[in-house]
């Protein structure tokens, strides 16, 4: 499954390269300075990169977080593991440390292969790729994109522990997302305490930590260790309350 | 003489749900398992076998009571106790898309001590050795199951907990499944036992438990339990006076009487009348009196049986 999902993400960053330089092939002749010539380019055609990879992968991850948890109860594999002297704490520890581990190799290789896709289409493009301070964006772009994702694999670890499933703990997931998105979306035309309300939000912070991954930031973004705190938080809470449950929890037939 | 105790519980008591309207799985179970006995447990659907299996292995956590295992109290350090022990699950819990033997290397990895060469052995001894290779998917419930016993045998235990490990079986594999319980047995292996087949716990078991509705009902020896059922039952008006009637007499080889006041006699057969007769003299009522050549299975009725028009009587 793992392997599914890597695809799906190299074809979300491949895809849109593919169809712009065909686009851009057809129309360079005609329109010579387009300007989006510069989601071929580097190093502004890898904030493409960078919004595909958590934008799609915030699902991908969840759904790999929680198959790898909530199968296991739907299998019984779970009881013939922890029947054998397994502890609980370190069978759910295991758990984490293996997706966010499979999570960081597949977030790696899927911008690896970014990079080198945009590389190529820099080069048939033509013109001098301006490497300047690439390295640093490049790296702090690959954490928040990473801490992004953490967030959702300890939400759906928390919600396929509580559900003893994975569907479930998929279909909720989404739903938090979804729910968070329409909420934000709504409070943030408000005013007063409601207008509050969203920087507390895994979409809105993740929003904001996404938007200093373009070369040119918005001005009014949130500092990004305001958006860093709220979305550790979520996750420590996600991540407590997975090993609160899991410790307890009845391991019926 | 802890040493000995290889399964104790102690006022064990399991209730899902809300302290008050809950489900009372188990109430208040007290259970002891010798070494090397071989530990029937059995009951009705849905009496609280597997649940109670489910405790000991650390799967549900009691409300109350406590559990040892070798001596040790549970709660003090499970998973190293479980590692000297193992157990056959049921529903055979396997990953589907690994295959036999992959998934004896995936649980063999959980445990201590399993030795190279031990998987091909226990697939052997199970007779999977051919489909070792083939997807778990693709087996049948009697193929799982043979690789749900060879998964318990992997780390070689001092305690094997069998839940109906003959489930999904032909007659040859419960068979088979049958000698292996007793040549375990024989090794010095610790075996708690939990089954539908009462015929198979009869020729395997020194001991048994039997539970109704979470509640131990009675338990004790095989023969012994069998035994009653070669013996005279009587149910008197009263019981007491008639036991003390009974005992001087020198053709009666034993009396006794359980906790409802049930007598029963060990006595030659045609002496039963004999036993009628003076007790009516003696003016005791005689309400029911009885004898049966009992197997297990008619032991196990008839003591599920009374205690549900036990139960019928005190909700009365």
């Amino acid at each position: 499954m793992p392997y599914v999902l890597l695809l799906v993400l190299l074809a979300s960053i491949l895809i849109p390269l593919v169809v712009s330089y065909i686009n851009y092939q057809s129309e360079v002749s005609e329109y010579p300075d387009l300007m989006w010539k510069e989601t071929l380019v580097l190093p502004t055609a890898m904030e493409g990169v960078f919004n595909s990879v958590p934008g799609l992968g915030m699902i991908l991850v969840a759904i790999l977080a929680a198959s790898v948890v909530g199968n296991e109860y739907g299998w019984g594999t779970l009881r013939q593991t922890l029947a054998r002297g397994t502890s609980r704490s370190g069978y759910l520890t295991a758990k984490l440390l293996s997706i966010t581990i499979i999570a960081i190799i597949g977030v790696i290789i899927a911008v690896a292969v970014g990079l080198i896709a945009t590389i190529i289409t820099s080069m048939l493009v033509g013109g001098g790729i301006e490497w300047g301070s690439f390295f640093g964006y490049f790296i702090a772009s690959l954490g928040r994109t990473l801490l992004v994702l953490v967030v959702f694999i300890t939400m759906a670890t928390l919600f396929s522990v509580l559900l003893r499933s994975s569907a479930l703990g998929i279909m909720v997931t989404i739903a938090w997302f979804i729910g968070d998105s329409i909420i934000v979306g709504l409070l943030s035309g408000s005013t007063g305490w409601l207008a509050d309300i969203p920087q507390f939000m895994i979409f809105f912070n993740t929003g904001e930590l996404m938007a200093l991954n373009s070369l040119s930031p918005p001005d009014d973004v949130t500092p990004w260790w305001q958006s860093v705190g709220i979305l550790l938080a979520y996750s420590t809470v996600f991540i407590t309350a997975s090993y609160y449950r899991f410790q307890r929890q009845d391991l019926t037939a | 003489m802890t040493d000995n105790v290889v399964i104790k519980t102690n006022g064990l008591t399991k209730r899902f749900g809300s302290p008050s309207k809950g489900i009372l799985a188990i109430d208040d179970l007290n259970i002891e398992v010798q070494r090397g006995n071989i530990f029937g447990f059995l009951g009705p659907n849905a009496s609280g076998k597997t649940t109670t299996i489910g405790m000991l292995l650390g799967l549900v956590r009691p409300t109350s009571g406590s559990i040892e295992l070798f001596g040790q109290d549970t709660r003090q350090d499970l998973p190293s106790l479980l590692r000297r022990t193992s157990a056959v699950l049921e529903n055979s819990p396997f990953y589907p898309y690994l295959s036999g033997r992959d998934n004896l290397e995936v649980f063999a990895r959980t445990m201590d001590r399993v030795e190279r060469g031990r998987i091909d052995e226990v697939l052997t001894i199970v007779g999977l050795k051919k489909r070792s290779k083939n997807k778990v998917k693709t087996y049948s419930l009697g193929m799982r199951q043979r690789l749900s016993i060879a998964v318990a045998l992997l780390s070689n235990p001092e305690l094997l907990i069998l839940d109906e490990p003959t489930n999904g079986l032909d007659p040859e594999g419960i068979i088979e499944t049958r000698e292996l319980i007793r040549s375990l047995g024989k090794e010095g292996k610790t075996i708690f036992l939990s089954s539908h087949l009462l015929h198979e716990v009869e020729q395997v078991c020194d001991h048994v438990a039997i539970l109704n509705k979470g509640k131990v009902i009675t338990q004790g020896p095989v023969k012994e339990l069998l035994r009653r059922g070669r013996m005279l039952q009587m149910c008197v008006s009263d019981a007491d006076t008639a036991v003390s009637l009974l005992m001087d007499i020198e053709w009666i080889k034993t009396i006794e009487t359980d906790e409802d006041k049930v007598i029963f006699i060990e006595a030659p057969e045609d002496k039963y009348p004999d036993i009628n007769e003076l007790l009516v003299k003696k003016g005791i009522r005689v309400s029911e009196m009885k004898t049966s050549e009992e197997s297990l299975e008619d032991f196990f009725l008839d003591v599920i049986d009374e205690e549900a028009k036990t139960g019928k009587a005190k909700n009365a």
